[in-house]
């Protein structure tokens, strides 16, 4: 315990030397704990409410079919309430018909909500908000519809062949978290009402969700069981309560993933400042160290001297940092809250704020276990300053990289076992140890390529060039804790502008301006004349539509089948189905050939390439489909390479026309407006055809937008963190050399050497150091960029020289600026002051 | 006193060597030193006095030769043995100090003891220190002391141990001539008390001549060593 005894002596003074430390795992620790804490309240508060989000204990879902008597009946027997939500998209009609928006209509009964309340601004019984009242029934609205229509309570709406009032606003609507990315604001009506709309025909897309009551105590997983044994073939989907959070609940997983990830990046960069500091702090501790061992002590005592005193820093840093980073919860729950429809259990929890302790703890030993094994070795001769040979001591022992190496290993380890999605961790992390090892090298190789540089005859730029590569210089410093944020910020730049640009490009190129959904056979006809005749219109384009199901493949069912994980979506649920005479325009063949006009043999069906990849599938195989309650065994006839990316009206099965044309169906269109008729197009059409469900892709393109941006503030806030980090290391890096840098300013003028000359030795150093890290972050940064946006997006790399050449400014102006500091200083100083205390 | 070897070097080369060149620092030293005396190392500037003080108190490694400290011999001993050995047989007092900064002057005195697993470690400092004449300061930290006194916390240090061999290099060399005499006083007091033998190096002729046996060293090679005979009729 002596060395304990001589660490807590020594670290009564230890706390200026450990500052940056001490901020840079503070940040760090910070930041993982917010991250983890925040993502532990919101997912145990969508844990706790999970019968509200989903709506009940089980939800059954079904589309374009109710349940039949039978398994109502069975369901009926075995749950204490039931609660049907029907669920389709319309129009919304002002009063005068002057204006029209897309909607997500809810069809609620009296049952509704079975869990949570629903709150409106409306201030009256559910019973009353709905009701048949004054000639109208009434609904209740989202604040964007009201927005978008400009309407107020009171205010009535026209939703097909029904006129609605506004009875009030939507505040809480306690099963929206389950809804999703939704295409349209949404409205809630009753279920009476709905079936008077006209809305509700064969064909039409309507959701049918059940949700069920369960006795207490009864097992929603067992019940889930047997209701799979009763009705094996059903077409329906069921979720209990595990799924409550639903889509919300992946998002918040997804988004809590990618910004522990950053966190661990700016940990990272944290790590190297831990280093520097170190570092530094030891060699300050040279002569002591000697001493140390002139007066008898070990080289164990003298590590175990230092670690003390590492550890005890490392946890007085991450316990400020758990306190901040778990506080988070808390100071913005109010937020929080205003954002989601979740009520924040507002609690520190031990597992995110253990695992932030655990990783900062680590970095800090990884980083500074080096610097430590150095030091023991510090002899005492040292203190003899003996001119002709420096001593490098004893040689450091393989074991303190073995255990460095178990310790990295260690901490990957623990962040995949902790990863929700572990191909995305795998790429970050694979990531971030490349771009680390890259701007070691770079740092190595800049300070060696500056060596075999002519001796400038600028005094200047030699000096500049010698402060490189000096000894205890801080090149390698500055280029990696810039680095690995720069190239963060600038792969995320480059994404969002590929992304903008491909998002663009389409929408110049082929985008219609409104898809219609819904067109009834009946009105075919009329609307596809009407809407050809309408000024500045063109690519008029309609195909039928049904809901179906794929039930087996080759004989073996959906539910067992083994297809590549990225295709599994088409087996889920119902998915929309197609059949048309021709191949169209935009899909091309690449295996089989395209059945003759009036086709009449045995049923056949054309997949989507990437269906047939998936699933192993070629021209001759067999599959087996379900289109509103018939099975059928259809034959593949061919295969089609499908652009997805585009806006054109694809599908995944094209049935031959003979099978499904006497089906309800309906159909689905596009149309492409010029810009100024686009607004005037819109209304004409959907004053025409009010039973039509009309997308403007304007207004999905806006929302997408909004969004994408939303999202990325979001990553922005979190990869500038990275910056924050970075910085903190960079101040550390030159405040280092910031004592050479004052000596070396004495003795230049001493010389003769004007403040202006030693001004500009260390702007040119900065700005070498500066334009070294832009470059290397930008390559680096285009890499990862093209990596997702090609390889992940699949879409067309498009390169822009702003993100680059911002990327440079930026690193050169953060590496000048906060060099100007110590270069003030270093100009300022008094020479024969310097000289006397050196 | 006997007249037992307490130290010897044999045939003691040193070379060392930087990225470019090799200098030849001790061109074979041999020297025996008797228990209990005061011995005077004179040299000029570089003729390598200082550097023949490290290999005896085994802070440097000779290239060549063997050294036999107390009984010792240092020639294979790894750093941590020589440290053991250090703070077991020998005190070293340093020209600049070498006070540890973060440490209090009791706690400075107080390190080779506990390093020792001396559990009174703190009641012998005290009583060093006051020794000294430092009891008034034992709470003090380096930098809140004198230059003097500074040295007389190192002194202190360097005896508590009761060291078998003392070695000063240049102990009055960052002081004035007032406090260095009280210094070398305070040092020669200690030596005889605790009868431990004084290896001094020294420019001052006069504080030379203080000790029993005088030793001249010039480029690497001792050139003369002789016995004090002024003062050993005294």
């Amino acid at each position: 315990m002596i060395a304990m005894k001589f660490a807590l002596r020594e670290i009564r003074f230890a706390f200026k030397h450990f500052q940056i430390f001490i901020a840079c795992l503070f940040l760090g620790t910070a930041i993982i704990a917010a991250v983890g804490s925040v993502t532990k309240n919101i997912s145990v508060a969508l844990e706790q409410d999970a019968r509200k989000f989903l709506g009940g204990d089980i939800e059954i879902r079904l589309i374009q079919k109710e349940l039949s008597p039978d398994e109502m009946a069975y369901i009926s027997a075995r749950s204490v309430e039931i609660s049907r939500v029907s669920e389709l998209r319309a129009m919304a009609h002002t009063e005068q018909k002057d204006d029209s928006s897309l909607i997500e209509i809810r069809a609620v009964d009296k049952a509704y909500p079975l869990f949570g309340e629903l709150t409106t601004t409306g201030n009256m019984p559910n019973e009353q908000l709905f009701e048949f009242k004054d000639g109208s029934w009434g609904l209740v609205a989202s604040d964007a519809i009201a927005v978008r229509l400009n309407r107020e309570v009171g205010d009535k709406l026209n939703i097909g062949d029904l006129t609605y009032q506004i009875r009030g606003i939507i505040i809480v609507e306690p099963d929206s978290a389950n809804a999703g990315f939704q295409l349209a604001p949404s409205v809630l009506v009753s279920a009476q009402s709905m079936a008077a709309t006209g809305l509700i025909k064969e064909g039409s897309l309507v959701d049918y969700k059940y949700r069920l009551k369960l006795p207490e105590n009864s097992d929603a997983v067992v019940f889930t069981e047997e209701l799979k044994e009763a009705y094996p073939d059903a077409q329906w989907r069921v979720r209990d309560k595990s799924s409550g959070g639903g889509s919300t609940q992946r998002f918040i997983d997804r988004m809590g993933q990618f910004m522990s990830l950053v966190g661990l990046t700016a940990l990272l960069v944290g790590g190297v400042g831990v280093s520097n500091a170190v570092h530094g702090y030891l060699n300050s501790k040279t002569n002591t160290i000697a001493t140390f061992k002139i007066l008898g002590a070990k080289s164990d005592t003298i590590f175990q001297i230092y670690l003390y005193q590492i550890i005890f820093m490392s946890v007085f840093a991450i316990i400020l940092g758990l306190i901040a980073g778990g506080s988070l919860p808390f100071l913005f729950s109010d937020f929080i809250e205003s954002k989601m429809p979740i009520a924040l259990s507002r609690q520190f929890y031990a597992g995110p704020l253990l695992l932030a302790a655990f990783y900062s703890l680590l970095i800090s030993l990884i980083f500074t276990l080096w610097p430590l094994a150095k030091a023991k070795n510090i002899s005492a001769r040292q203190l003899f300053r003996l001119t002709i040979s420096s001593s490098k001591g004893d040689k450091i022992p393989r074991s303190y990289s073995a255990v460095i190496i178990i310790m990295v290993l260690t901490m990957l380890s623990v962040v995949f076992y902790t990863a929700s999605y572990r191909e995305l961790t795998g790429y970050f992390i694979g990531g971030l140890a490349v771009s680390f090892a890259l701007l070691l090298s770079t740092g190595y190789s800049v300070r060696k390529c500056v060596t075999y540089l002519p001796r400038h005859y600028s005094p200047a730029l030699r000096i500049a060039l010698s402060n490189i590569t000096r000894p205890g210089n801080s090149t390698l410093s500055i280029i990696l804790s810039l680095g690995l944020g720069l190239i963060l910020l600038s792969a995320i730049a480059m994404v969002n502008y590929g992304l903008n640009q491909e998002i663009e490009k389409r929408v110049n190129i082929d985008a219609p301006s409104y898809f219609f959904l819904d067109i009834q056979k009946d009105d075919h006809q009329e609307f596809k004349e009407f809407s050809t005749s309408l000024k500045g219109t063109s690519l008029f384009r309609t195909v039928p539509n049904l809901r179906g199901r794929i039930t087996h493949i080759k004989g073996v069912s959906a539910a067992d089948v083994e297809v590549d994980q990225d295709v599994r979506w088409m087996l889920r649920g119902d998915r929309g189905m197609t059949f048309s005479d021709q191949l169209p325009e935009d899909n091309k063949l690449v295996e089989g050939d395209w059945w003759p006009k009036n086709y009449s043999g045995v049923p056949q069906v054309s997949i989507s390439n990437d269906m047939a990849e998936g699933m192993d599938l070629t021209p001759g195989d067999q599959i087996s489909v379900n289109v509103l309650g018939r099975n059928m065994d259809v034959t593949i006839r061919s295969v089609r390479s499908v652009d997805w990316g585009g806006f054109g009206i694809n599908y995944v099965l094209m049935f031959d026309p003979h099978i499904l044309s006497a089906a309800p169906f309906t159909y689905v269109g596009t149309v492409k407006s010029d810009s100024a008729n686009e607004a005037p197009n819109y209304q004409a059409i959907t004053k025409k055809f009010p039973n039509v469900t009309t997308v403007r892709l304007k207004e999905v393109l806006d929302n997408v937008q909004i969004l994408l941006l939303q999202i990325k503030g979001a990553i922005d806030v979190m990869a500038s963190i990275t910056i924050v980090a970075g910085v903190l290391v960079l101040s550390g890096a030159i405040a280092a050399g910031h004592k050479g840098r004052i000596y070396d300013s004495a003795v230049l003028k001493i010389v003769g050497a004007t403040r202006l000359d030693i001004l500009k030795a260390y702007i040119f150093e900065f700005i070498i150091l500066g334009v070294a890290t832009g470059v290397v972050a930008i390559i680096l940064g285009s890499i990862a960029a093209y990596g997702i946006v090609v390889g992940i997006m699949q879409m067309e790399w498009v390169f822009s020289i702003n993100v680059p050449l911002l990327t440079v400014i930026a690193s050169i102006f953060l590496t000048l600026s906060i060099g100007m500091v110590s270069i003030y200083k270093a100009m300022s100083v008094r020479s024969a002051q310097v000289l006397r205390d050196a | 006193m006997t007249n037992n070897i307490i130290l010897e070097l044999k045939d003691i080369h040193l070379r060392l060597k930087s990225n470019d060149f090799e200098v030849n620092i001790l061109n074979g030293i041999d020297l025996k030193l008797v228990e209990g005396k005061a011995v005077a190392i004179l040299g000029a500037s570089g003729s390598g006095k200082s550097s023949m003080m490290s290999v005896m108190n085994g802070l440097e490694r000779q290239t060549s030769g063997s050294v036999i400290v107390a009984g010792h011999t240092l020639d294979n001993m790894n750093e941590d043995q020589l440290a053991l050995f250090r703070r077991d047989n020998i005190g070293i007092i340093l020209q600049a100090f070498h006070l540890i900064p973060t440490m209090t002057a009791i706690e400075n005195v107080a390190v080779p003891m506990e390093l020792a697993g001396i559990k009174e470690a703190i009641e012998i400092a005290k009583k060093m220190l006051e020794d000294v004449g430092l009891s008034h300061r034992m709470d003090h930290f380096p930098t809140q002391l004198s230059g003097g006194e500074q040295q007389r916390v190192a002194i202190a240090r360097a005896m508590a141990p009761h060291p078998k061999i003392l070695f000063a290099d240049e102990p009055t060399g960052n002081l004035d001539g007032k406090t260095g005499h009280n210094i070398i006083d305070l040092i020669f007091s200690l030596r005889e008390k605790n009868n431990a033998t004084l290896i001094l190096i020294t420019h001052d002729q006069e504080l030379a001549g203080k000790c029993d046996q005088i030793i001249h060293i010039e480029d690497g090679l001792i050139v003369d060593a002789h016995h004090n005979d002024e003062k050993a009729a005294e």
